[in-house]
């Protein structure tokens, strides 16, 4: 975002760039084949203070403001093109936005300070087997007996699942309310009998990033590792939503600036018939097209961060950033192999993963197809 | 209009999704009739802050506050207040 930054914002965004590029983008390549998730590279974040930005300062975080984390995010994923590290990040800040907002105070301490410095990994469990953006048709249950909850069902699909140390995970605790009323939140630690991590599953892209199913059988915890109330599931889960689209917007803004850069500079030395192939239209339009998305990309998530500056709602407004944004990378992503021609298909040139990589964009955190449909009730329909 | 009229109104128009449903008792379960489900709520939530030019958020997003067009006045009123 290059809008009214103020000195220490701009600051902060070249620290990051300069960090991002120099430390987090050796052998991608390998480990993108490997399907490897980097620790030392995200112990290397940790320590810059990425994962501790938005949590507060009385639990050993930096307290930043919305915007400020949002250009931070940016500056990220515009210098590291490990994209999975970066969302294994954001699933971080996102687990730390919602334990801040809803948490009691005991779990706060007791987990923020670690979440904070990267010490533990978490995750958000609600996606099951049958159960995607229809929440109506989860199957995990907590049931609660005196002073504890006994966990039973699979979580599917969940990101840093296979690694993490916390999950915050939704389960229908009264079946009666299950759309809206009866899903509950509930923190559970790694070493909590019955539950397990399975393995994580191969996927086209985001391949560093680790997503696997979570387990849970006759799994007991404390009933005070609820998350607010019972019943406030959906609506914790809609919260903390609506800033996980904000925040992946704001990192799709980033890797689509770099993507935007990687092609002017390609379509300017790339020389064909003796003039660079910037020179021909069919080439220039697709770079036009990417400045108009880049520079409407920035305007939304400039928006979002400062209506959560303001402490405004802003659930229209994060899912037409997810939305666009989004959509926009995807499609940059796409138009920048063409460009490169032959050597964008090439793995060693590192513009196909950006494509494989964005793809997913436009389906975790809610389909574009959702988007569209939150959109178009929260207008009016 | 007073703010009980206008919540009404607004989840009769908005949030009802049953069109035989011309009207709502101020102790009717907005929740158990399905009226306020997880897209509904952003609805709501979106409509009283700009409608009373307040902020909803941490411990006063509970079911309780949403349970009722009584509950959800009371809410408002006391956040007036």
């Amino acid at each position: 975002m290059s809008l009214s930054l103020t000195e220490e914002q701009k600051s902060l965004q070249q620290n990051i760039i300069k960090f991002a590029q120099s430390e987090l983008n050796d052998n991608l390549i390998e480990k993108d084949n490997n399907a490897e998730f980097n620790r030392t590279n995200w112990k290397k974040c940790a320590e810059l203070g990425i994962m501790s930005l938005m949590v507060p300062e009385e639990y050993e975080g930096t307290g930043a403001d919305p915007l400020t984390a949002f250009i931070a995010m940016e500056a990220l994923s515009y210098g590291c093109r490990d994209a999975g590290l970066v969302h294994a990040i954001v699933t971080q800040q996102i687990c730390i936005v919602l334990l801040s907002i809803f948490g009691s105070d005991l779990l706060k301490k007791r987990y923020l300070p670690k979440l904070a410095s990267g010490e533990l990994i978490a995750s958000q469990a609600l996606t099951e087997p049958e159960a995607g953006s229809d929440v109506s048709s989860m199957t995990s249950r907590a049931i609660k007996k005196a002073n504890e909850y006994i966990i039973n069902g699979r979580k599917t699909f969940t990101t840093n699942g296979p690694i993490t140390d916390v999950v915050f995970l939704f389960a229908v605790t009264n079946p009666e309310r299950i759309k809206f009323g009866g899903v509950s939140c509930i923190v559970i630690e790694k070493g909590t009998k019955g539950f397990s991590r399975d393995k994580p599953v191969d996927k086209m892209g985001l391949r560093t990033l680790l997503n696997g199913d979570l387990i849970f059988e006759d799994c007991i915890v404390s009933a005070e590792n609820i998350i607010g109330k019972e019943g406030q599931g959906m609506i914790i889960f809609n919260e903390t939503i609506e800033w996980e689209r904000a925040i992946m917007a704001a990192t799709h803004l980033g890797t689509l600036r770099r993507i935007f850069e990687t092609c002017v500079n390609y379509a300017n030395t790339r020389v064909q018939f003796k003039k660079p192939i910037g020179k021909n239209q069919s080439i220039s339009n697709k770079i036009a097209d990417m400045r108009v998305n880049l520079e409407l990309s920035e305007l939304i998530v400039e928006k979002i961060g400062k209506l959560k500056n303001n402490k405004k709602r802003a659930a229209m407004e994060c899912s037409i950033a997810k939305l666009f944004v989004s959509e926009s990378l995807k499609s940059a992503a796409l138009e920048a192999i063409q460009i490169h021609g032959g050597y964008g298909f090439m793995k060693e040139f590192e513009i196909e993963r950006d494509l494989r990589d964005s793809i997913a964009a436009t389906i975790y955190s809610g389909t574009s197809e959702m988007q569209k449909n939150i959109i178009a009730s929260l207008s009016g329909l | 209009m007073d703010s009980k009229s206008l919540i009404k109104q607004f989840i009769l128009t908005q949030l009802v999704k049953d069109s035989a449903t011309k009207d709502l008792s101020d102790i009717d379960s907005l929740i158990d009739s399905g009226i306020i489900d997880s897209l509904a709520i952003m609805k709501l939530l979106s409509f009283l802050e700009e409608q009373f030019e307040i902020q909803i958020g941490g411990d006063e997003l509970v079911m309780e506050n949403f349970e009722t067009i009584d509950a959800i006045e009371q809410m408002i009123a006391g956040k007036k207040a």
